[in-house]
């Protein structure tokens, strides 16, 4: 068994040298201030996407605020219960956005495991927010929007005329919805291509794939 | 396990920046050769291979600031090294792709350096072209823990890299080593 033991032992020693021999061309790594206006370049990107978000915040902010001011103004019931449907539209939306969020922010610690953990809930969540939240809110928002906007036109003296109008916005919708939803479905498989992907690497790491 | 913290403040306060620049150098002077290597099992072809080198020096460069020494220099430059690796992966069309191109170790291919003996160097030169290419043939698993215990890490570093066990570690060097072995046997080189 010793014999074996060195015999392996010379061999890995054999291969580390093999390994370590450097007869590839050095490529000049990035300088410290090269990789600092990079990292700078970057945070500016972020700082960009919190603007996004701001940006979002800002435009709900503003559609609760018109609802709520006409609500305010005017306290008929269509009013009253727009702001009330805005108010859980937008927290609801805020809320499920959020969920789908949590333990993606950044990894638990820095191994290659929790690398690729993190890799696979971000595909994960991708895919959810894709198949379930969006088009389950989308569905919400209308199934609110749409009795509300009849019920509001019902007590309307010129039915007639904004009925037809009433009706090429419900088929805009529909068609709209449709088109984001196809556009989801072949992005959702990459997605997926990706998660099968990152799924098996973990399973090769965990040992699963020893042969493999 | 590391359990390195990413600080949330400023990174102005948490290190001086000149001293960030020195401790990068230090680092990539130290270890750089070893990156490189790391970048050449995920990337065969060597544009590729200087772009992915590239990129471990930035991700370090971000990750630098929240390293604690809570684990060895080693441990921690590997980390980023194969997770800035396996990302790339994820970018390239398929491993196939990768894989296909990593046997490029001809025979003839060498480059001729200048050294006192040019013939054993060749020969040397193509052995050692040879082992990276059959290192980079082999599935993720097998060639992440050999190519680390190839630097010389002990096993406990490399469960620490790998975040698994030290038995794990034991158990699936071995079987890479065999699969090495064979790989190599294909190619007629021991």
């Amino acid at each position: 068994m010793g014999t074996v033991e060195s015999t392996e032992d010379l061999e890995l020693q054999d291969w580390m040298e093999a390994w370590q021999g450097a007869d590839e061309p050095d490529t000049s790594p990035l300088t410290a201030e090269d990789c600092e206006r990079l990292r700078r370049k970057a945070h500016r990107f972020g700082h960009g996407l919190v603007l996004l978000t701001v940006c979002e915040a800002l435009v709900l902010g503003v559609i609760t605020a018109w609802a709520g001011r006409m609500a305010w103004q005017e306290p008929t019931a269509a009013n009253l219960a727009l702001f009330a449907m805005v108010v859980v539209l937008v927290i609801v939306g805020g809320g499920l956005t959020l969920w789908n969020r949590r333990q993606t922010w950044r990894p638990r610690n820095d191994s290659i495991q929790a690398f690729l953990e993190l890799e696979r809930l971000r595909q994960q969540r991708q895919i959810l927010n894709a198949t379930r939240y969006f088009p389950g809110f989308i569905v919400f928002e209308i199934a609110l929007l749409l009795p509300w906007k009849w019920w509001q036109l019902s007590n309307d003296p010129e039915i007639d005329a904004v009925l037809p109008v009433f009706l090429k916005v419900v088929a805009l919708i529909t068609v709209l919805f449709g088109l984001i939803m196809l556009a989801k479905h072949f992005w959702y498989r990459r997605v997926r291509r990706r998660l099968e992907e990152i799924e098996e690497l973990q399973r090769a790491l965990d040992g699963a794939g020893l042969d493999g | 396990m590391s359990t390195t913290v990413y600080p949330l403040h400023n990174r102005a306060m948490a290190k001086d920046s000149q001293d960030l620049a020195q401790t990068y150098d230090r680092l990539l002077l130290e270890h750089g050769a070893a990156l490189r290597r790391v970048a050449s099992t995920y990337e065969a072809d060597p544009s590729r291979r200087d772009d992915l080198f590239q990129d471990i020096c930035l991700a370090l460069w971000r990750a630098l600031p929240g390293f604690r020494h809570e684990s060895s220099e080693r441990t921690f430059l590997f980390r980023i090294a194969h997770n800035r690796g396996l990302s790339h992966g994820w970018y390239r069309k398929s491993r196939r792709e990768v894989e296909g191109a990593a046997l490029e170790a001809a025979p003839g291919s060498a480059l001729v350096d200048q050294r006192s003996d040019p013939e054993s160097e060749v020969v040397e030169g193509d052995r050692r072209r040879r082992l990276r290419g059959a290192v980079r043939a082999l599935p993720l698993a097998p060639r992440q823990i050999l190519s680390l215990s190839l630097e010389g890490l002990s096993h406990r570093e490399i469960a620490e890299v790998l975040g698994t066990s030290e038995n794990t570690v034991g158990v699936r060097l071995h079987r890479a080593r065999q699969r090495l072995r064979e790989q190599l046997q294909r190619q007629g080189v021991r």
